[in-house]
């Protein structure tokens, strides 16, 4: 529990120029040659260490080989990212050794899809949605990148209808950013949407996790805390105040934001040595054949 | 009621101490970061423009709920109940065309 709430050990990139902050899983290589060979038995999870993705990530465990846990660090107040990793252990300990963890920094993304130009986005959306949209999209922006470099073709998120009130957990945004994957040959999925809350805790409860300290609906302590998050939400928390999300300004948010996040993902590839255009095309011929074997 | 728009409990009625303790846990909370923003912003100044953006959202959203917008504040043992609170149930779009009909209409 102590280890819980100190702030965890600093964090530093694993190589000069690398987003990725832990070394538990390597980093595969690419070259312009020689694509990652498409794993059908291996999935992806967008994790926390919550209720919701720790229980994706026990339902997921069942039906595939391998599950990548990715975290993210966005840099601006997201912090306690040592306790997705305490989770980590949990469930290995439990499940056979099936996770491997990787903690990200989405800082530079970030940036450039919403921080360099905030002040400019909130005058034109009005609403301070636009940083939790944004941060979001700079994370699917690098699952998709993490996919393509694992030779993953699914990756995942603990979303729920029972927090639908979070902009990137509603329907719409998950429907878009459905789209986004699909256009870079990967598959979005949210297993737990309609599980209920309840439902989820007893599942983890059962393997023995920890669950933290548990304020109304809210389970404290074992995930990243983000402040921006808890202003954002807290008059909705505190005083049942409507969230500010248009739906017609969160898709065209995420339609001008998705035309920078395209061009981050190309740059990243471009600085991997490797065109984005050839390793998809590489990845649909993969996947064509692997329908055809079935 | 979890696809409710704004929120599964957005307009439930609540009682006069919650909104106060509330407003009070709102503003104390704003205010430490916005503290921290502008202590953090001297240091560096290229998170100016976040310590703005913080800004000029904490003093919106603190008018907001000074005026009460969408929160619906009943009585100081129980939260009556005033408006009713709206239950909207929303689609989930399986492919692209039915997305975009929808946010057409919605337009």
């Amino acid at each position: 529990m102590l280890n819980s709430l100190l702030p965890g050990p600093p964090l530093k990139p694993i190589a000069p120029g690398s987003d990725v902050m832990n070394d538990d899983a390597p980093v595969p290589p690419l070259r312009p040659d020689h694509f990652p060979e498409v794993k059908p038995n291996e999935i992806a999870l967008m994790f926390s260490g919550g209720v919701d993705s720790t229980a994706t990530a026990v339902m997921l465990a069942e039906q595939y080989d391998k599950v990548h846990l990715v975290t993210y660090r966005n840099g601006y107040g997201h912090w306690h990212h040592h306790r997705s990793h305490m989770r980590l252990d949990e469930l290995n300990k439990r499940l056979d050794n099936k996770f491997t963890y990787t903690l990200i920094s989405t800082k530079g993304y970030f940036d450039k899809v919403i921080v360099d130009t905030v002040m400019a986005d909130y005058r034109r959306y009005k609403s301070g949605f636009i940083w939790f949209m944004g941060c979001k999209l700079a994370m699917h922006m690098r699952s998709i990148a993490f996919c393509l470099e694992h030779g993953l073709t699914i990756t995942t998120d603990g979303s729920n209808s029972d927090t639908a009130e979070m902009v990137e957990q509603s329907l719409l945004s998950l429907s878009l950013i459905r789209f986004f994957y699909e256009d870079h040959t990967v598959e979005f999925g949210t297993p737990v949407y309609e599980v209920r809350r309840a439902a989820s805790r007893e599942l983890i409860k059962d393997l023995g996790i920890r669950m933290g300290v548990q304020v109304l609906d809210r389970h404290l302590c074992i995930q990243p805390t983000c402040v921006a998050g808890e202003l954002y939400y807290l008059p909705y928390l505190l005083m049942n105040k409507p969230v500010n999300h248009d739906e017609i300004a969160v898709s065209k948010f995420i339609e001008e934001k998705e035309v920078i996040c395209r061009k981050v993902l190309g740059a990243y590839f471009e600085g991997r040595g490797v065109d984005l255009d050839t390793l998809l095309a590489n990845r649909r011929e993969q996947i064509a054949a692997l329908k055809g074997t079935d | 009621m979890a696809r409710c728009c704004g929120g599964k409990n957005a307009g439930k009625p609540i009682t006069v101490p919650r909104y106060l303790a509330g407003l009070a846990v709102f503003a104390t909370y704003h205010s430490v970061v916005a503290v921290g923003l502008r202590a953090a912003a001297r240091v560096k100044p290229e998170i100016s423009h976040v310590r703005d953006f913080h800004r000029t959202v904490f003093k919106d959203e603190l008018k907001e709920v000074i005026r009460r917008d969408g929160i619906n504040v009943g009585g100081w043992v129980e939260p009556v109940q005033i408006d009713e609170y709206c239950a909207i149930e929303l689609p989930l779009f399986d492919d692209e065309a039915a997305l975009e009909t929808a946010l057409e209409v919605a337009a």
